[in-house]
């Protein structure tokens, strides 16, 4: 053999096959069997904090510390990372990155039933709407399960995956797909009752807004839709992809594109009230209250404006992307950074100050 | 570098292929490779003449002799060698220049493929930064369905009165092209070297489709695809050489 290595022709071969071997195994990232890796989801009720990073983690809102978490050791088996949905009991169902759907009991992480239903990763969250699940998989599928049984009710087939939460309003699921179009279904019977093509992508859920649905698409635009009828209503263009799901507040819709640009739109008109450039690609939902408009960009900065002015109330940098939604928890702001050491960061929302961080177990 | 000379070239114009044959991934990734393979060829046909250049060279009197006359001596039978190689003109890296030239371009397109599979967000995310300006935005992300698969993910087929089994179709065909064109294009060894090429040959006949193999029935699909068109238009290249020896698929005899 040590011979046999000296020649030129079969020393490369051998070395081809290694080096390929080293190479797929690390670069074939686009299989499910791999250790997947998204951004975190945060979901809040009125008394816990729920992290989906891998694990789906209990967080304890006063200390940052982990209540519970499941699986309690990490498992490339069952991987969450969409934000659980969480019911009027407080139990907590979510989809995983290994087609299927777990609902956990919110006090104790407990699994109530399973549903290994999917061909492909659950990426957007469910949505609980009365004795229902919707939880919209990236087999283009939308699956209504029975909240208490895990039992599929109806399937309804889009034409691509399918990346976004479901809106729910009345007896309507509104969804989005990246085959370009949005789909308003019966909640009841799974039925199609309009679709509207957009002609590009859309990654993140529709907005509701009285009888508007507004979604951003890959086509670099925001465009508003009658919910009722499914016609266009209005668009307004870009400058890059509009990532995420449109905030929604006194008639004016903010929202954000992948070339740093954040938006503020009349709803009435379509008309364009202002545009404001970040450092950053911004690729999440702002988050407001009544005074103030938080803003997220990829680079990791943290702006905190007034929503009336425009001025800085304060900034901050945080390691890692920030490509999760940011939620509020009483007087908290939650961020969850991505490829990060911490994910996620509990901040004061009127001052900036730290409160707690939490990491993953050594 | 590597992202502007070999990656983002070979990504966009995968996704201009994809554009061009209507949204079809697994078309895309089949033309592609062979318009990679047909870039490469003139590589591919330098590497196997001297590979055959070589096996001949091993067959003659002379290198056998040497053989005999020095197999207790190991550094005087390779200086006889380099000797014998400046004598008729021939140099043994000559063949191993052209795999390492080609190797960045494989590597290249299998990055191409796996990133432009794109079937998560962040995936997706990644890929935007490769994305020329010419690329029309309503083709991402790609449609990864390709027959009865989904080219992001493992394939399995299923078959209605087997319907809780899922057969691995590609790396079946995998296994068995990856078999074949090693196989066929590697001339069997004249054990020259004391049996130890033809140890070498049989170890890389099966450790290659078992590797490949693995890959295949655990990770996305669309990669399956291309080994098997690579591996069959390895062999349709060897065959326009005029080589192709289907008696290599049959067991060596030992030698006595």
């Amino acid at each position: 053999m040590k011979n046999t290595f000296r020649k030129p022709h079969i020393r490369i071969q051998v070395f081809s096959v290694l080096a390929l071997a080293l190479m797929l195994s690390g670069c074939t990232g686009g299989s499910s069997l791999m250790t997947a890796t998204s951004w975190p989801g945060v979901a809040v009720n009125d008394s816990g904090i729920f992290v989906s990073n891998n694990q789906l983690f209990a967080v304890n809102p006063d200390t940052g510390s982990v209540i519970w978490q499941y699986p309690v050791e990490p498992d490339r088996n069952i991987q969450f990372y969409a934000p659980a949905a969480i019911s009027p009991e407080g139990d907590l169902v979510a989809g995983t990155y290994d087609n299927s759907v777990y609902k956990l009991s919110g006090t104790n992480g407990a699994v109530l039933w399973t549903a290994d239903i999917a061909e492909d990763r659950f990426i957007g969250a469910a949505v609980i709407a009365g004795d229902l699940v919707i939880a919209p998989s990236a087999d283009g599928v939308v699956y209504a399960l029975n909240l208490e049984t895990g039992a599929v009710v109806w399937k309804f087939t889009t034409g691509h995956a399918i990346w976004s939460a479901p809106a729910v309003n009345g007896e309507r699921v509104y969804i989005t797909s990246l085959d370009h179009t949005i789909y308003a279904i019966d909640l009841q019977s799974g039925e199609e009752v309009w679709r509207y093509d957009t002609g590009f992508s859309i990654p993140d859920s529709p907005a509701l807004y009285e009888d508007m649905l507004l979604v951003g698409t890959f086509g670099n635009e925001m465009v508003a839709i009658d919910k009722n009828s499914g016609s266009l209503l209005w668009s307004v263009e870009t400058e890059g992809w509009v990532w995420a799901t449109p905030a929604v507040q006194d008639g004016i819709a903010y929202f954000g594109d992948m070339e740093g640009n954040l938006f503020s739109v009349d709803l009435t008109t379509g008309q364009l009230i202002e545009k404001t450039g970040y450092d950053g690609a911004i690729a999440t939902t702002p988050l407001l209250t009544e005074t103030t408009i938080t803003v997220l960009t990829d680079n990791g900065e943290v702006y905190v404006r007034n929503l009336e002015t425009g001025q800085p109330i304060w900034q901050s940098s945080i390691e890692g992307d920030l490509l999760s939604d940011p939620v509020q928890f009483n007087d908290m702001l939650l961020v969850a950074p991505f490829k990060s050491d911490t994910f996620l960061k509990a901040m004061i929302l009127d001052a900036g100050t730290t409160r707690w961080e939490l990491a993953p177990a050594e | 570098m590597w992202n502007t000379l070999i990656l983002d070239p070979m990504i966009n114009v995968l996704l201009l292929t994809y554009q061009t044959l209507g949204s079809n991934f697994g078309l895309a990734i089949i033309v592609f490779t062979i318009f990679i393979r047909l870039l490469t060829m003139p590589l591919t046909i330098k590497q196997q003449k001297s590979t055959i250049k070589m096996q001949e060279l091993q067959q003659s009197k002379k290198w056998q002799d040497m053989q005999n006359k020095y197999k207790d001596n190991k550094q005087k039978l390779q200086e006889e060698q380099l000797k014998l190689y400046q004598e008729i003109g021939f140099n043994p890296l000559a063949g191993c220049l052209p795999t390492v030239i080609q190797f960045p371009i494989i590597i290249g397109l299998y990055q191409a493929i796996i990133r432009a599979l794109a079937s998560t967000p962040v995936q997706l995310l990644e890929l935007a930064q490769h994305i020329y300006d010419m690329i029309p935005d309503s083709i991402i992300p790609l449609n990864n369905q390709f027959l009865w698969m989904n080219l992001g993910q493992p394939e399995r087929l299923y078959l209605s009165f087997l319907p809780n089994i899922g057969i691995p179709i590609l790396t079946i065909l995998v296994v068995i092209s990856s078999y074949l064109q090693t196989k066929l294009t590697t001339p069997p060894s004249t054990g020259g070297d004391g049996g130890q090429g033809a140890m070498m040959s049989n170890f890389m006949s099966l450790y290659l489709p078992v590797l490949l193999g693995y890959f295949a029935y655990s990770y996305a699909s669309g990669l399956a695809l291309y080994f098997v068109v690579s591996n069959l238009l390895g062999i349709l290249q060897f065959a326009a050489t005029g080589r192709l020896d289907f008696k290599n698929l049959l067991p060596s005899k030992k030698e006595s």
